[in-house]
């Protein structure tokens, strides 16, 4: 018997009302799909930024204890079944300036073919829909009635990668809690590395900054063996800037300006020991798309998604979404 | 940032805040409580008349075969003038919300007064499986997601259809070539993998996108796999007006048999929905 109102339809990681129950049967609602029980405890106060796997005990005014599982998650899968990420690179792109990494992955999805295997359900982003934007030349498996929302995951098999795309802003109350989901979502689906393609302001780096290449990369300790393929490749990790500048330059810091959460999930999986690579571009608003291509090739010179032509450039797919990036057509009368 | 010509312009995103985050990691016990209650006060609640509510509570949820919802304006007129009028439909519930440009009334329990923007969910006398949402109030970003779930969490999944109506611009729309309004107003539509009814007008194109609560609502629908299709009009008039509401017409048709449409409403009836648009005064009368 359910003593306060309760919300009878699962949701993959929010927590609503508060349910105090005496009955262990009427108490659960789990959705195999989603795998979660949409309850609020009284007692432990849990909030919706609560995540990963855990058992809980709850003793009620009744003397009955009840001890259920919840798994909150995001992901969504677009089949019945939830595909296996064991071993997969994973690449995402922060919602930064120029909005160079959420391009990156727009390119990598559509040069190759990547379908969609399920969506990112979470309150923590704008929402936002539109048809599929890969659509037009092949297509990512679906056709052009394909609905795409604010985030999605791809998949490859045989490359063993996957890309989440992040289509909308982080909503600015929600960004711990997103950084915390994420991570545990990489954690929880085996990803053997992420890599985070990010950009911060252009005009914020120093003179040392201003001479040579604008790409940067972060190592997070777990995947500190990566970083010998990275000296080889000739690659900069990004400098550390001084917490107190003129007055004690022995402290520094790490400073993304324009970074969004990168700066924040970078240091989350610091602490959660998640293997992570930051590859970042130093850049300013404008036409970001020569942008996206330098991150781009860059990134594929370390991970080698595609093979170069024997002219020496990448065969990169611009996605159908692309077009009228600066508005539609221009009214000919204006002339 | 200095430019050749000298003058400073300040520097900004279209897509990141300029302010880091840090300032979140240093917050003491109060911030914390006046986070908390502010986000109980930004909290969407659906609120039932007492028959509904009765049958919430035994049953959980309401069933429904076909639930649409005319968000902005004209969408909301369209449906005043052609459904709501067509047959009885009674007011079962409201959606109560407070945001800065949505402050709602000032006691969330009492039913919004006719005229004020609000989210007002209605039930079809002859077959209360249908139901019709007419959402003219605004609702903010971090509430859209919250907003979709719990309307949609009040009906059984099971048997579901929905249809979205919306309002926009014709600025919002993007094509190769210029649109000069001849051929405005016009219905484009999106559909959820789980739809399969006949379309009755053009996908909406890339690289055009749906924002707000339709994108909201679709999006559940498609993570629910819920079959649901969403028709945006594009028009170029800012206020509510009767071309702009006919145009919709199309878009209930193939829900004739459990929709009943006025074929043609009474010049009255359209009056008194567009005459919000008329100026109050301005310095020239």
């Amino acid at each position: 018997m359910i003593c306060d109102q309760a919300y009878a339809s699962p949701t993959p990681y929010q927590i609503y009302k508060v349910l105090t129950f005496t009955d262990f049967r009427s108490a659960q609602c789990v959705d195999q799909r989603f795998c979660a029980v949409n309850v609020k405890l009284t007692v432990l106060h849990v909030h919706s930024d609560f995540l990963c796997r855990f058992p809980l005990s709850l003793s009620v005014n009744s003397n009955y204890s009840i001890v259920y599982e919840i798994k909150l998650t995001m992901f969504v899968s677009s089949e019945d079944s939830t595909p296996s990420f064991k071993g997969f690179t994973l690449i995402l792109p922060a919602v930064s300036v120029g909005n160079v990494g959420q391009l990156a992955a727009d390119l990598i999805i559509s040069t190759l073919n990547m379908p969609r295997v399920g969506h990112f359900h979470t309150d923590c982003l704008v929402p936002m829909a539109g048809n599929n934007p890969y659509s037009g030349g092949g297509g990512s498996g679906g056709g052009a009635e394909q609905l795409s929302t604010n985030a999605e995951v791809y998949s490859h098999s045989d490359l063993r990668l996957a890309v989440l795309q992040i289509r909308t802003p982080v909503l600015q109350t929600k960004v711990k809690s997103f950084r915390k989901l994420l991570v545990s979502w990489i954690k929880s689906s085996g990803f053997s590395r992420t890599v985070l393609l990010s950009s911060s302001h252009a005009h914020h780096r120093d003179d040392q900054q201003l001479h040579g290449t604008a790409l940067r990369y972060l190592l997070s300790p777990a995947l500190q063996d990566a970083e010998k393929s990275l000296k080889e490749l000739g690659w900069t990790e990004l400098e550390r800037v001084c917490a107190f500048p003129g007055i004690n330059d022995s402290e520094k810091r790490l400073y993304i300006p324009g970074g969004g959460v990168t700066k924040g999930l970078y240091t989350d999986c610091c602490t959660e020991c998640v293997p992570l690579a930051v590859v970042l571009l130093f850049c300013s608003e404008g036409d970001n798309v020569p942008d996206t291509f330098t991150l781009t090739n860059h990134l594929n010179d370390w991970l080698h998604l595609l093979e170069k032509t024997p002219q020496g450039s990448t065969p990169w797919r611009v996605p159908s979404s692309w077009r009228l990036l600066f508005g539609s057509g221009i009214p000919p009368l204006l002339f | 940032m200095a430019t050749y010509f000298g003058e400073v312009l300040s520097v900004y995103s279209r897509a990141v805040e300029e302010d880091e985050y840090d300032d979140l990691e240093d917050e003491n016990e109060e911030d914390v409580q006046i986070r908390r209650e502010i986000e109980e006060k930004r909290e969407v609640q659906v609120r039932w008349c007492p028959e509904v509510s009765k049958t919430l509570e035994s049953s959980g949820q309401l069933q429904c075969s076909n639930m649409i919802i005319a968000v902005g304006p004209s969408a909301a007129g369209f449906v005043s003038a052609y459904v709501l009028s067509a047959e009885g439909w009674t007011q079962v519930g409201w959606v109560s919300l407070w945001n800065e440009r949505s402050r709602g009334s000032s006691r969330p329990d009492t039913v919004p007064q006719p005229g004020e923007p609000s989210f007002i969910i209605y039930q079809q006398n002859s077959s209360p499986s249908v139901l019709i949402c007419q959402c003219t109030c605004y609702i903010a970003e971090d509430q859209l997601f919250q907003c979709a779930e719990k309307v949609l969490s009040s009906v059984q999944r099971r048997g579901l259809n929905v249809t979205v109506l919306s309002d926009s611009t014709l600025a919002e729309y993007k094509t190769p070539d210029y649109l000069n309004g001849s051929g405005t107003p016009f219905l484009r539509a999106l559909k959820t993998s789980s739809y399969t009814g006949s379309m009755l007008c053009p996908l909406l194109e890339q690289p055009n996108i749906v924002t707000g609560l339709p994108a909201a609502v679709l999006s559940h629908c498609q993570v629910q796999r819920i079959p649901a299709v969403l028709f945006q009009c594009y028009t170029d008039v800012l206020h509510p007006d009767s071309v702009t509401m006919e145009t919709y017409k199309p878009a209930l048709s193939c829900l004739s048999t459990s929709v009943k449409l006025e074929a043609c409403p009474s010049v009255e009836v359209l009056q008194k929905l567009t005459q919000i648009s008329d100026a109050q005064s301005n310095l020239y009368t």
